[in-house]
């Protein structure tokens, strides 16, 4: 008889989060981090990126490394430098501004360009508060957008970085989504079948233990 | 320059038998007496060419060349010997990261480690209360919450602008700390080691400048903030660094009372910012720098050099926050990816921090227009000099990865930097350090080089030469490397004068000055490689670029044995590449048995004549003994083709052949064809046909003063008819344009 597999081993795994789109994208982050606006309680604009943990069940713990783009993604040159090695990217646009979705699209052809190729890619309307109050406001219809996503095979989440309305979720569908046991351990991951080593490599800590 | 190849002031040359010795019981049982003679030599090479300093020569911009070329460590091998040197003897990296860490923990509550839990089980916001997982206890107690105003249940509109203000120079003066002890990290953590690894790996000591010049930069902007600080109000902003964070004395504080309400302050502050904040040089070479840094970590293994840093933070229980499951080392926020990082996106945190004080000081009851105006001009300062990153990074092709396609990808050639580095060849090709080590080439060109080997043996091959910032590599036509030279130990020898210490000696060298010698030191032995070029044209560019690299960037090398002295004591092993059964022309004799085969072979008292057949010269005329060698244009045009877009704009237009189908077409017949002296340029053709750009007939074009290599077999006369035809044709089109 063999000997049961603990399931009670604690496993840790860290993943890099960038954020892209329009500006209010920082207040998401905010939200999601701080779970308020209070821009007075500690330094936000100066740290290169926060970090967030999540629990995600009794044994499995998860951190984002979020990285906000400071308003740099406008410098097109300097942009690939911060999605490379990317293990994700949320990207935001306004249910009330049409062309914000454009935009994000742009994006999002750009990361599947150039970023990882397994990267986990979040479509995220934000200011579901306004569209809830007056349904007028919006301009991006929640199937005209979901639609885009599903045929490219991207998450998909209406959210109030106001309210924090569907925050939380997002970021936890987002850690469900990545490759936790390849992080925990990397020998039982993906990376053992074909890989295109050309590409940059956001595992590389993970492969040889110290 | 030394006419005799090895001559030295600290050894002697011993003519009677031509070989090089060091005196008596000179310096060979001292070695540390050796380390410092090398290295004050060096460091007197480099005040001699009146580049004081690496980094400065390349900051300074009064040396344009060495920044177009690559910007790096102006003395790359002496430096790094000095830094393999200096460290053997302090070892103090680990003490300087262990402080960097205990100071960056101090400082982290107000940068990237502003964790907060968010369990999203349903039960957990009960449970993690009372008992918790150790993410929580570690929370509980790291966590420092500071004073806010909204949480004293004031109104944001409240505030004052006087506190938002002063949160924002704080913010700005301890993120700024944090990023300096960050960059500091990756400089003692990753940079330092991989360079000392990896001596000659050009993406690295580019990148170590540029860091270690980023590093100043921002050390003197935060010694500028603090300065200011401390001369306006004799403390850091007027109250204890440590106390602002929860200090409700502060939100309390009138406008007049704080420091960083004064107008003067505020001026100061952002003209600081405008001035030191972002060195527009420092990032764009940084970020043009960044992923080709990046992608040559990705071929070795990076995290090994993180176990240093892991084993520091293991004994912490702060750096362990949420990562006691990990079983390797795996915290991103001190990783090599998250570092390397941070420069990328600090640039556009000053903006942000300006624009906050912009919005701060709209609020003010006390808005000064002259304050709001002078940070309306940093602003757009920084927004200019951000536009400016952007715009000047460097959009030409990636070169090293074109020679890396050239080179890399050949068996042989990766098994050179393989053996060298001691890392094995992966299957796929690709991982591991690769030929993009040796950064952009300068110049890419062909040359014919011509060597000895063993029995004297004259070896003759058209080469593709490739001239890095270190280095000179030489590969024939099938892509092979035969020559790796590192140019802080080599010179050349650029005419007939210079010749007279025998070797290989050219005959006609006079008529034909369209070569030069490569002489370089390998193991106590001197080397020499003699290159021809089929143009004058080619030879003179070489020249120069050479003599650039060699003399001003590399520095020149006295040729006394020492940097071969130098490897035996450190352990270097500088990259070199030869063919295997080379003969030296010279070596140190007290090193070498004479039985030795190295010994035996080699040439210092030979003199091997070597004649290039040439459009002036007669076969008739050259001595029996003389070695005739003809330089074949097929093999050139083939080499050119070989390099392709590599190949260096300096030079003319490569010449295409008649026969494109055979790789080595041979033209010779064309000297017996009947219509041969009927076709002759004209004399105005002569002096520009060296920047046409001809479609055919190299027979004719390569050179401006009318010589011509070629093959001289005769061929069937009959098939000579078609081809002066077709020639007579071409030439027809060249007379057009030339017109």
């Amino acid at each position: 008889m063999s000997a049961p597999i603990n399931t009670e081993e604690p496993r840790f795994a860290q993943f890099k989060l960038v954020l892209l789109g329009e500006s209010a994208v920082g207040k998401v982050l905010h939200r999601f981090v701080k779970d308020s606006f209070d821009d007075f309680r500690e330094s936000t604009i100066g740290a290169a990126f926060l970090t967030q943990t999540i629990l995600l069940d009794h044994n499995t713990t998860v951190k984002f490394e979020i990285w906000d783009t400071a308003g740099q993604e406008r410098y097109k040159s300097l942009a690939p430098m911060y999605y490379r090695n990317a293990n994700c990217a949320l990207v935001v646009f306004d249910l009330t501004k049409q062309e914000s979705l454009e935009k994000a699209k742009s994006w999002i052809k750009e990361l599947q360009r150039q970023a990882n190729s397994d990267i986990v890619i979040a479509l995220t309307g934000n200011k579901l508060d306004l569209v809830q109050e007056d349904e007028g406001a919006r301009e991006v219809s929640e199937d005209e957008a979901r639609a885009y996503a599903n045929e490219l095979g991207l998450l998909y989440f209406e959210v109030s970085a106001k309210t924090g309305q569907e925050i939380k979720e997002s970021f936890k569908s987002i850690a469900e989504k990545l490759p936790i046991e390849e992080k925990v351990n990397p020998r039982q991951g993906r990376r053992s079948r074909n890989v295109d080593l050309s590409r940059p490599n956001t595992n590389d800590q993970q492969a040889c233990g110290c | 320059m030394d006419t005799t190849i090895g001559s030295s002031t600290s050894g002697h040359t011993d003519k009677a038998n031509g070989r090089v010795g060091l005196q008596q019981g000179e310096d060979l049982e001292n070695d540390n007496f050796n380390i410092k003679n090398v290295l004050n030599a060096l460091s007197l090479t480099s005040s001699s060419n009146g580049s004081p300093d690496s980094a400065n020569s390349f900051w300074s911009g009064s040396n344009k060349t060495c920044s177009v070329i690559d910007g790096d460590s102006a003395y790359p091998e002496a430096s790094a010997l000095a830094r393999i040197t200096t460290d053997k003897l302090t070892q103090s990296g680990e003490e300087e990261i262990q402080k960097l860490v205990s100071d960056l923990k101090s400082l982290s509550v107000t940068d990237s480690h502003s964790q907060s839990n968010l369990d999203l089980r349903p039960e957990a916001q009960q449970s993690a209360q009372n008992s918790g997982s150790p993410v929580d206890r570690l929370n509980a107690s790291k966590t420092q919450p500071g004073y806010s105003p909204l949480s004293a249940g004031i109104c944001h509109t409240q505030i004052s602008a006087n506190y938002k203000r002063h949160r924002i120079v704080q913010e700005l003066y301890q993120t700024e700390r944090v990023y300096l002890c960050s960059l500091k990290l990756l400089l003692e953590v990753y940079v330092k080691p991989i360079s000392i690894e990896y001596l000659n790996a050009v993406p690295v000591m580019g990148f170590q400048a540029v860091l270690e010049k980023m590093i100043e930069s921002h050390s003197i902007l935060l010694w500028d903030i603090k300065t200011l600080c401390s001369r306006l109000s004799g403390t850091e902003f007027g109250i204890s660094p440590a106390s602002i964070s929860s200090d409700y004395e502060l939100y309390k504080r009138s406008e007049a009372d704080d420091v960083t309400g004064k107008p003067v302050f505020i001026s100061s502050f952002v003209e600081i910012l405008e001035k030191s904040a972002i060195p527009v040089y420092i990032y764009v070479e940084y970020c043009s720098r960044h992923s080709r840094f990046v992608s040559f970590t990705q071929g070795i293994n990076i995290a090994k050099y993180s176990e240093k840093l892991w084993s520091i933070l293991k004994k912490d229980e702060y750096w362990n926050l949420g990562s006691k499951a990990q079983t390797s080392y795996n915290n991103m926020d001190l990783s090599f990816n998250s570092l390397v990082q941070k420069p990328l996106v600090r640039s556009g945190k000053y903006r942000l921090i300006l624009e906050s004080l912009r919005s701060a000081e709209l609020s003010s009851q006390v808005c000064d227009p002259f304050v709001l105006e002078r940070i309306e001009t940093a602003l757009s300062i920084i927004k200019q000099q951000l536009n400016q990153i952007n715009q000047n990074l460097y959009k030409s092709i990636n070169r090293a990865e074109l020679v890396q396609r050239l080179l890399g990808l050949n068996t042989r050639n990766r098994a050179i930097l393989s053996e060298h580095f001691q890392m094995p060849i992966s299957s796929s090709g690709s991982g591991g350090v690769d030929y993009r080590i040796f950064g952009d080439p300068i110049l890419c060109g062909s040359m014919d080089a011509i060597w000895i080997e063993s029995k004297g043996t004259v070896m003759h091959q058209a080469m593709a030469m490739l001239l890095f910032k270190s280095h000179v590599l030489l590969a024939n036509s099938s892509g092979d490397v035969k020559f790796i030279v590192p140019l802080s130990v080599c010179k050349i020898l650029k005419g007939a004068p210079e010749f007279d210490s025998g070797g290989l000696t050219l005959l006609n060298s006079i008529m034909v000055p369209k070569h030069f010698k490569l002489v370089f030191e390998r193991k106590y032995c001197i080397y020499e490689i003699l290159l021809v070029s089929h143009s004058l044209l080619e030879t003179e560019i070489w020249k120069y670029y050479m003599d650039l690299l060699i003399y001003h960037v590399n520095g020149s090398y006295k040729f006394d044995f020492s940097y071969s002295l130098l490897c035996s004591n450190t352990g270097f092993r500088p990259l070199i590449h030869t063919p295997v059964r080379m003969s030296p022309i010279t070596l140190l004799e007290d090193r070498f048995d004479p039985k030795n085969v190295i010994h035996k072979n080699c040439y210092f008292s030979y003199v091997f004549l070597i004649s290039i057949l040439s459009n002036g010269s007669d076969s008739q005329e050259i001595p029996s003994s003389a070695r005739l060698l003809r330089l074949n244009a097929d093999d050139k045009h083939a080499i050119d083709v070989m390099l392709g877009p590599l190949r260096s704009r300096e030079f003319p237009a490569p010449i295409r052949t008649l026969r494109r189908t055979n790789r080595r077409p041979d033209l010779g017949f064309l000297r017996s064809s009947p219509s041969w002296s009927s076709i002759r340029l004209p004399a105005a053709l002569h002096k520009t046909s060296s920047t046409l750009t001809l479609s055919s007939a190299s027979v004719m074009s390569q050179t401006s003063n009318g010589d011509q290599y070629s093959a001289t077999s005769s061929r069937d006369p009959r098939r000579t008819l078609t081809r002066s035809q077709s020639l007579r044709d071409v030439f027809r089109n060249v007379f057009k344009r030339t017109k």
